[in-house]
């Protein structure tokens, strides 16, 4: 009995390795074609082999000498500009908002979050034709500073899962730092926000990532103004039709460049973004 | 039925009981729905009878200060010697005053009409064509509400002003002296720390997303479409028209959303199903125990979710292109003749809807893998121990313990996974753009949802009436699922944003 | 633009300028500037029409007063052109010589990157914010005209242009009769790139010679007919033309039978021929050509550079083939497209944005563009000069204007249909008799024309 149920274990395990290797493969291997596509040494585009039948490093040194069509290196500068500026804004945002709501009690407090609620109901895209015209009346369309507002004003909206957090902190910690004659001010900076390193992590991880990933907002708001273009916007622009065809090399190295410090931050911060959102899930 | 007497059920007693308690809370839903709907009403006319009473009663009763305050602001707080907090309420007064005589007033004048003279170009004595700016629609119509919003802020301010003097009399008939602002700010930091926090946060979401959207909403209601395109075009308000023509009237129009909606709804129940189910599946393989390299899997799975999810969707867009990498993998390995066109066969649109939800699993199981391995640890292991002693196999742990313990905990993040679907623009709008192409509809391809529709009549077509129209519509079918679902969920029910 | 001072000045600025305008020219799109017209001095109106005196590009850059009039004199002048990223170069130059040319006038321009081919749809989300010159390709065209985007030609350059310019170019850069832009090329049809060391310039004159040389060498042939820019060659071969209605619904002069038995000639060619490829040439041609695997394909001199460096030495051109219909060879007739120059009718600065529009447009221009760039030009003298015959794209080019149909009076609705007929013609999984090619042809026709 006992031996059959270990053989039944080790055939079953035996199955897991097999299929968890092949979906593995699966899950890996578009990332490795594109890394390998980058330094290519191909002439034509579409070629009918996968491999390369030579090497180049030269699509990386071009994305950051030829300038003129796509200036990378300029996109790279901004987006940056961007993502540091908006995760600071939008950190300090995401965690007063989320922490007013969940340990704050006041009587707008379930209004306002069924409107947060509510807001975020509607297509995104909706919006953002008013929000040119308005950026535009204080003279900061097409222009980064604009884009930076804008990331950080809707973070916002994003506070559940922060929130989700705060809510398992116990509130006996609250009362009795109250007792010692704390205020709520203190009780914040002082004793919550050091005791949730997983949730800032986590926040500041996904708001530093975001401008990274969006495009369709910064095409929106940045229009012509090609010198504030972001990475994905000029990534975007590389894989256009007529353009594919000349840019696909220096599209996958342009794509690695920005991929590998994000996946390396990601996998090294995996275990608080894990922690953040299995916090936030169990409680809603 | 409790949560006990619900695990014990099979599968498909258990669907079914879901599916039944679903349609039986709908009614539930919509009743409380609209008599919340009702209630607020009722409270916000209550409210608006006992505010003029008040304002009536606060003048009578009051004092000079108070009296004043009704005609200037921070009169009560100057008498009371609030200085600062008086000066605040006055500079709201006269720049309220100055944006509405400068700004504001001349466009809110225009509202109604959202402009009478249209531009046009004309000739200059020499020849050379000048153009002549007439009103612009747009405008008048984003300022107009720009305007209403601030009269709505002002009015609150006005009310909170005669509120703070009605309150210092008070403190002064007490014997009290009225807070110094230092007192105030402190309580800032204390009592109305709320205020503190939410301040900014509240602006900027008001400026960028409550604004927007108003503004967004009323285009619903007009007639801004490509032949009606301000500066040279002026628009105007059509009611619910836009709303006739999508449904109705415009033949065109009512046959390219109704398949549209189809398949947005098909889309999003098995997009998120799928990348759910699947997930769950390949994460409890993860974490099988006894099993080794674990972390090299797991990496393996979160570099999909590491990199940036717009350069996994154009590198799978490339490569499943005609002439992309696996067409050519596929030649050469000898099985295909002629290169499937995995998303631009217009007579095969199946084809194009299939590989969009199959690459769709794969960017999605990553996201179930790590939001799911917490929860999957935390079930506790007696549950399993006991099943296994009364012989239950891996298959039915898994279908009566796991599933229903990870759907009862992670219901709200399924739910906004569907609705996040439900706006799912990315995965449209880089992998197939919305192709291929079909004839019988309206500027929108077979697997177009109703966000990337939206997309392509603002972007291509200048149609953003019809598109608002649409954006509403979402938000209509979003709203009404998540407040069924909301409601009807244990796990919210305690801290549930509907309360 | 958002203070309401300064709008309330340009308005009240303008409103004068038209006052003091003679009446008849027939610039206004609307009542309004013949009402503001009359007060005027009628002698100068009665005679204006005929007294336009035509001014070439050479008299415009001599006389700044008649060319800008005052701008520039005191306020400094601010333009920003649009024009195609690969073209940037060009346009700066061409741009710097504009401004070097008046350089007792303060003028900034500024080229920026903008695909010609959006053109209108950049135009119309922000005009204020859009270019003061931009390119577009003549497709654009009715989304900008009829919303009046771009500002109506100055007369004494449009006497000029019409005087100068291809009949088919003036046909594209007029509305209603009158020029609202300048034209740029006469270049933007698609003809054949191929490999001459793989087909003969004999074979390549028809289609039946092209596929049976594919077949031989086992290599492709490749037309995007699932696009309507491309599609559209089975119904226009057949004599088939188009035009928009006065509410800007298409209007489609198609033979149905003479249609479908286009359509049954291609089909019976190709449909069942592996060798004939109907993908995104724009995107693929240019590699599928490098690594010899197709020898010849349709695509434009849009992709000129890429197919030079693909083919090399064996790059050559030529009109598109001859299609047997009905045992007799017949010339395939293509849509043929322009590229024009329009000013934005919002520019704050309408003289220096016409004369610089009306500079680019000019010989020299076109002639530079030509050189280091591969467009072929516009004005007649040009296309008829040696430069262009000795060309062997610039050649095959103009060979195939003759045989084709201008791309004007298209509505949007027209292109996805058409592409859709091109692809259903060439499939061999489709119905191909003439029965199923017809009704293919009955739901293009319904569609492009039901909106």
């Amino acid at each position: 009995m006992i031996k059959s149920y270990k053989a039944r274990r080790t055939v079953a395990n035996t199955l897991i390795y097999v299929i968890l290797t092949i979906l593995s493969i699966i899950w890996i291997l578009p990332l490795v074609w594109i890394v390998m596509t980058s330094f290519s040494g191909e002439e034509a585009t579409f070629i009918d082999h996968v491999i390369p039948t030579s090497w180049t490093f030269d699509h990386y040194i071009d994305l950051f000498t030829n300038t003129k069509v796509f200036d990378y290196p300029r996109a790279f500068l901004n987006t940056l500009i961007i993502s540091i500026f908006s995760c600071i804004i939008s950190t300090f945002s995401v965690l007063m908002v989320s922490y007013a709501f969940s340990r704050l009690r006041f009587k707008a407090r379930k209004p306002f979050m069924n409107v947060a609620m509510i807001l975020g109901m509607f297509p995104g895209f909706m919006t953002m034709i008013a929000i040119y015209y308005i950026l535009k009346v204080v003279g900061l369309s097409q222009n980064i500073v604009g884009l930076i507002i804008v990331y950080s004003a809707g973070a916002a909206l994003n506070y559940f899962i922060s929130k989700g957090f705060f809510d398992t902190v116990p509130k006996a910690l609250d009362e009795a730092a109250t007792i010692d004659g704390a205020t709520k001010n203190q009780i914040f900076w002082k004793i919550i926000l050091p005791m949730s390193k997983p949730i800032v992590v986590y926040t500041v991880l996904t708001t530093f990532i975001a401008p990274w990933t969006d495009f369709i907002l910064a095409k929106m708001l940045l229009r012509d103004a090609t010198d504030q273009y972001t990475v994905a916007l000029v990534l975007w622009n590389m894989t256009d039709k007529e353009k594919v065809d000349t840019f696909f090399y220096n599209f996958c190295a342009g794509a690695v460049i920005v991929a590998v410090p994000i996946t390396a931050l990601f996998l090294k911060m995996q275990k608080f973004y894990v922690e953040g959102i299995t916090g936030g899930a169990v409680k809603g | 039925m409790n949560y006990i007497d619900y695990v014990q059920l099979n599968p498909f007693q258990k669907f079914v009981y879901k599916l039944k308690s679903f349609f039986m809370a709908i009614p539930g839903a919509l009743a409380g729905f609209f008599k919340a709907v009702g209630k607020a009403i009722v409270a916000f006319f209550v409210g608006i009878g006992n505010f003029f009473k008040d304002y009536a009663n606060n003048f009578a009763v009051g004092g000079l200060a108070t009296k004043l305050s009704y005609v200037i602001m921070g009169a009560g707080c100057f008498l009371n010697r609030q200085i600062i907090k008086g000066v605040l309420f006055l500079a709201m007064e006269v720049g309220f005053i100055a944006y509405m005589v400068g700004f504001g007033g001349g466009y809110l004048s225009q509202f109604g009409t959202l402009g009478t003279k249209e531009a046009y170009t004309g000739l200059d004595d020499f020849g050379m064509p000048v153009k002549v700016e007439g009103d612009n629609s747009m405008l008048i119509l984003l300022f107009g509400t720009l305007t209403l919003v601030i009269i709505v802020l002002f009015i609150y301010l006005y009310i909170l002003n005669i509120k703070v003097a009605v309150n210092n009399e008070k403190t002064v008939k007490a014997g009290n002296r009225p807070n110094t602002i230092l007192q105030d700010l402190k309580l800032l930091l204390d009592e109305k720390f709320h205020v503190t926090m939410l301040a900014v946060p509240t602006t900027l979401i008001s400026c960028f997303t409550i604004l927007p959207l108003i503004f967004m909403i009323l285009i619903a209601f007009t007639n801004f479409d490509h032949d009606h395109q301000p500066p040279n075009q002026l628009f105007k308000w059509v009611g619910f028209g836009n709303f006739g023509d999508i449904f109705i009237s415009n033949q065109l129009y009512a046959q390219t959303f109704g398949k549209i909606l189809g398949w947005t709804l098909i889309w999003a129940v098995v997009a998120t199903f799928s990348c759910y189910i699947l997930g769950v599946i390949v994460a409890l393989m993860i974490n099988k125990k006894g099993l080794k390299c674990k972390s090299i899997f797991r990496t393996c799975f979160v570099m999909a979710v590491a990199v940036p999810q717009f350069v996994t969707l154009l590198l799978m867009a490339q490569m499943l292109s005609q002439s992309g990498v696996v067409n050519v993998i596929l030649h050469n390995l000898g099985w295909v003749d002629q290169p499937i066109k995995f998303l631009t066969d217009t007579s095969n649109p199946t084809m194009a809807k299939i590989t969009i939800i199959i690459v769709n699993i794969w960017i999605g199981i990553p996201y179930t893998i790590l939001s799911t391995t917490g929860i999957l640890m935390n079930i506790p292991e007696d549950l399993y121990e006991s099943a296994r002693i009364d012989g239950a196999s891996p298959f039915v742990q898994f279908m009566k313990i796991t599933l229903p313990y990870l759907i009862f905990v992670t219901t709200p993040q399924l739910i906004s996974t569907f609705v996040g679907n439900i706006n799912n623009f990315n995965v449209i709008f880089l992998l197939s753009g919305g192709g291929p192409s079909n004839v019988h509809m309206y500027q929108a391809g077979e697997t177009d949802l109703l966000v990337t529709w939206l997309y392509k009549l603002t972007m291509n077509n200048n149609d953003n009436n019809l598109a608002a129209a649409i954006g509403i519509i979402v938000f209509i079918i979003c709203g009404t699922l998540s407040l069924i679902t909301f409601n009807n969920t244990k796990s919210v029910k305690d801290e549930g944003a509907f309360g | 633009m958002f203070s309401k001072t300064k709008k309330v000045a340009g308005v009240a600025l303008a409103a004068a300028m038209v006052v003091t305008a003679f009446a008849g020219c027939g610039g206004g799109s609307n009542g309004s500037s013949s009402n503001t017209s009359s007060g005027s001095n009628s002698n100068t109106s009665a005679s204006s029409k005929q007294e336009v005196k035509a001014i070439t590009v050479d008299e415009m850059l001599k006389d700044a007063d008649l060319a800008l009039k005052d701008e520039g004199k005191n306020e400094q002048v601010s333009l920003k052109v649009w024009a195609p990223s690969d073209a940037l170069d060009t346009f700066e130059e061409q741009c710097k010589a504009f401004t070097d040319n008046f350089s007792d006038r303060k003028i900034k321009i500024e080229v920026v990157a903008q695909g010609e081919s959006d053109a209108a749809a950049n135009v119309m989300n922000d005009p204020s914010a859009a270019a003061d010159v931009f390119g577009f390709v003549s497709d654009q065209a009715s989304k900008l005209y009829p919303g009046g985007y771009v500002s109506p030609v100055r007369a004494q350059y449009a006497a000029a242009i019409k005087d100068t310019n291809l009949q088919g170019a003036i046909d594209v850069a007029s509305n209603d009769g009158n020029l609202v832009s300048f034209p740029e090329t006469g270049d933007n049809g698609y003809f054949i790139y191929y490999n001459k060391s793989l087909i003969s310039e004999d074979q390549i004159k028809s289609l039946e010679g092209i596929m049976k040389a594919c077949d031989d060498q086992g290599k492709n042939f490749m037309m995007n007919l699932g696009n309507g820019f491309y599609g559209c060659v089975i119904p226009l071969t057949a004599g088939g033309t188009y035009e928009l209605d006065a509410d800007g619904n298409q209007v489609l002069n198609y033979d149905k039978d003479k249609t479908v038995k286009v359509a049954k000639a291609f089909a019976d060619l190709l449909a069942n021929d592996s060798h004939f490829v109907n993908d995104d040439t724009d995107k693929v041609l240019a590699s599928q050509l490098r690594t010899k695997k197709a020898l010849a394909g349709v695509s434009g001199t849009w992709k000129l550079n890429a197919m030079k460096k693909a083919l090399g030495d064996d790059f050559a051109c030529a009109k598109l083939p001859t299609i047997k219909v009905d045992g007799k060879d017949t010339d395939m007739i293509s849509m043929f497209g322009y590229k024009l120059i329009g000013v934005n009718a919002n520019t704050k600065y309408p003289y220096t944005a016409q004369a610089l529009a009306y500079y680019l447009s000019g010989e020299k221009c076109q002639q530079e563009r030509m050189e280091k760039l591969g467009w072929g030009p516009s004005i007649t003298k040009m296309v008829e000069s040696d430069d262009v015959k000795n060309n062997t794209c610039l050649k095959a080019v103009y060979e195939q204007q003759a045989h084709s149909v201008p791309q004007i009076g298209l509505a949007g609705s027209f292109w996805d249909p058409t592409g859709a007929f091109g692809s259903y013609c060439v499939e061999k999984k489709n119905d191909l008799t003439e029965a199923g090619l017809g009704k293919a042809f009955d739901d293009m026709v319904k569609s492009i024309t039901a909106v």
